[in-house]
This record gives structure tokens, sequence and C-alpha cells, in this order.
């Protein structure tokens, strides 16, 4: 079983299963986080989800974020990127650090 | 502001609360090394990050355009098959765990690197050979990126929760135990005041009968 999986519109993932990658169709946040808990169920230990997708899936992405597997990714679809896994990464930041030390820098 | 404690004014507790101070002091400081130390990697894992997502970035926006294109150029089914055999590569990734400042974070292997142009060239287009090359090069650092947020992810917990142990010692235990101590001298200074007091008068009485 190939542990990497792709979650989002087929059309645009597809290209990945050339290379061993499990896609999984889903168009609605609800298919997606069904797809994203099937996919952590069955032992993928990355799972990248379009970013539109994962922006409606807060909670259920704060659920793996405690264990080390799966990895849940956000990658940018073929509208280019929301800046939502960004902002996941600024928000992580803020609350080790205590304080916002990025949005300075990238403004 | 430290609760008030009921402490025993014997000299057995004075000792005992002495100790536990000395020790969540020790703790305290390597605390904050620890906390220290992880707010170190953390922000080089934060700066390391930035630049691979936008390179990930980048490369997918290029491969989304030639698949875009190579799905215009062939038939739905075309597509379909050629991109099928793929699924058959089992086991590529692993999965290994490595500790970073006692948190296990995961690292992933990418090992299979075989060739992915495992289509005839008759039905496809050239379109697509670009966008699988553009994909196949953008792979290991999208599982790099999945690595480093995961790490994130986990430290950022981590630092969290060392920075709470942190300020519960200094704000609240040790504030607590240095009163404790206080109090238990001034009781035991009061106490042998007293004794001294009264043997004095004691002394006094007993001169004065003789």
């Amino acid at each position: 079983m190939s542990k990497i999986a792709i979650v989002g519109k087929k059309d645009v993932y597809l290209g990945f299963k050339a290379l061993g990658v499990t896609v999984r169709h889903a168009q609605t946040p609800q298919a997606a986080e069904q797809a994203v808990l099937e996919l952590a169920s069955q032992g993928f230990s990355i799972i990248f989800i379009a970013e539109g997708l994962a922006r409606e899936l807060g909670t259920l992405l704060e659920r793996f974020s405690k264990s080390p597997t799966p990895a849940i990714v956000m990658i940018p679809d073929n509208m280019g990127s929301l800046g939502v896994a960004r902002e996941r990464i600024r928000r992580l930041v803020e609350r080790a650090v205590g304080i916002d030390i990025l949005s300075r820098g990238e403004r | 502001m430290a609760i008030a404690q009921q402490v025993n004014a014997t000299r057995m507790e004075l000792l005992k609360q002495k100790k536990r101070l000395a020790m969540a002091r020790r703790g305290h400081k390597l605390l904050k090394q620890k906390r220290d130390e992880l707010m170190h990697r953390f922000l080089q894992l934060v700066e390391e990050t930035r630049g691979l997502r936008e390179r990930v970035e980048e490369k997918l926006a290029a491969g989304f355009r030639s698949f875009l294109l190579a799905r215009a150029e062939m038939s739905k089914e075309a597509m379909e098959e050629s991109l099928m055999t793929g699924a058959s590569r089992n086991g590529a990734l692993q999965t290994e765990m490595e500790p970073v400042m006692s948190v296990w974070v995961p690292r992933f292997v990418l090992s299979d690197t075989r060739d992915i142009y495992s289509y005839g060239f008759a039905a496809t287009s050239a379109e697509l050979d670009t966008a699988l090359t553009l994909f196949k090069e953008a792979l290991p650092d999208m599982i790099k990126l999945a690595e480093i947020e995961k790490s994130l992810e986990l430290l950022a917990e981590e630092i969290e929760t060392t920075r709470r142990r942190v300020n519960a010692l200094e704000r609240v235990l040790i504030p607590q135990l240095e009163e404790n101590i206080k109090k238990i001298s001034m009781a035991l200074d009061e106490m042998e005041r007293s004794t001294r007091a009264s043997l004095m008068r004691i002394k006094d009485i007993i001169r004065g009968e003789a």
C-alpha cells in the first residue's frame, strides 16, 4: 500500500497517480473530511489536501495535530495558493512563541 | 499570588520545604533551557518551511498548467488509462521516527524513484510528460514540507506545555515555597524567643527565692 494520498478535485491531482500517490476525489469539505478520516484509519502517513477544502476543516486538522502521523499538509490547487497554509503556520508560531513574529516579515 | 498553605512550624518541615525549593529551582532552570532550545529549533524550521512552501507552490502551479493542457489534448479514457499504471508502485515511502528534544517527529524517506513514464507514448501528449516531470520534482519537496510542518505542529505543542510548566514553577510553586520557608523560620524564631524569655523569668524567680 502506498502511503501518500491527496484529497481534492480529481481533475487537478490525477497526475500524481502516476507517481504512486493515492488520489481521493472530494469536492465538498464534508466529502474531504470523510476521505481524510478513511485514509487516516488506513494508515496513510502523509495526506495532502487542497487548500480550499482544508479551510473549512480546522477542527479536523486540529485532531491530528498531536499525533506524529498522519501529517496533513495543505497544497494549492490549479487556482493557485490561497495562503491558508501560511496562515496555519503563522498561528502555530503565535501559539509557541506567544506573539506573532511572522506577519511583520511577510508584509 | 501564592495561596497560603497550612504548614507545621517544625524543623523537619523546614528542611523538607527547603529541599523542595532547591528541587523546584533546578527543575525551573532545566525547563527554561529546554524551552529555549525548543524555540530555537522551532524557529529554524519555520524559516525552512517558508522557502520550501514557495518552491512547492511554484512547481505545482506550473505542473497544473501543463496537466490541464494535456487533459485538453487527450481523451479522458486515454488519460485515466495512462495514469493507472502508477497505482502499482508500493511501499515507496518509509516513515521513521526521530526524537527532537524528547519530541518524536516523523521522518519521511522516499525510496522509490522509478521511471514514471510507464505509459505508451502514442496516445499521450507531450504536455503530460512535462506535467508529470514537474509533479515528480515537486513530490520530494512536498514530502519534506509534510515532515517539517508536522514537526512544527508537534514542537509548538511541546513548547506550549513547557512554557506553562516554567511559568507554573516561576509564578506559583517557587514563591509559595519561599513563603512557607519564611513562615516556618519566623515561627521557629518566635518559639525560641518565647522559650528564652520564660527561662529567664524562671531563673529570676529561682534567684529571688534563694
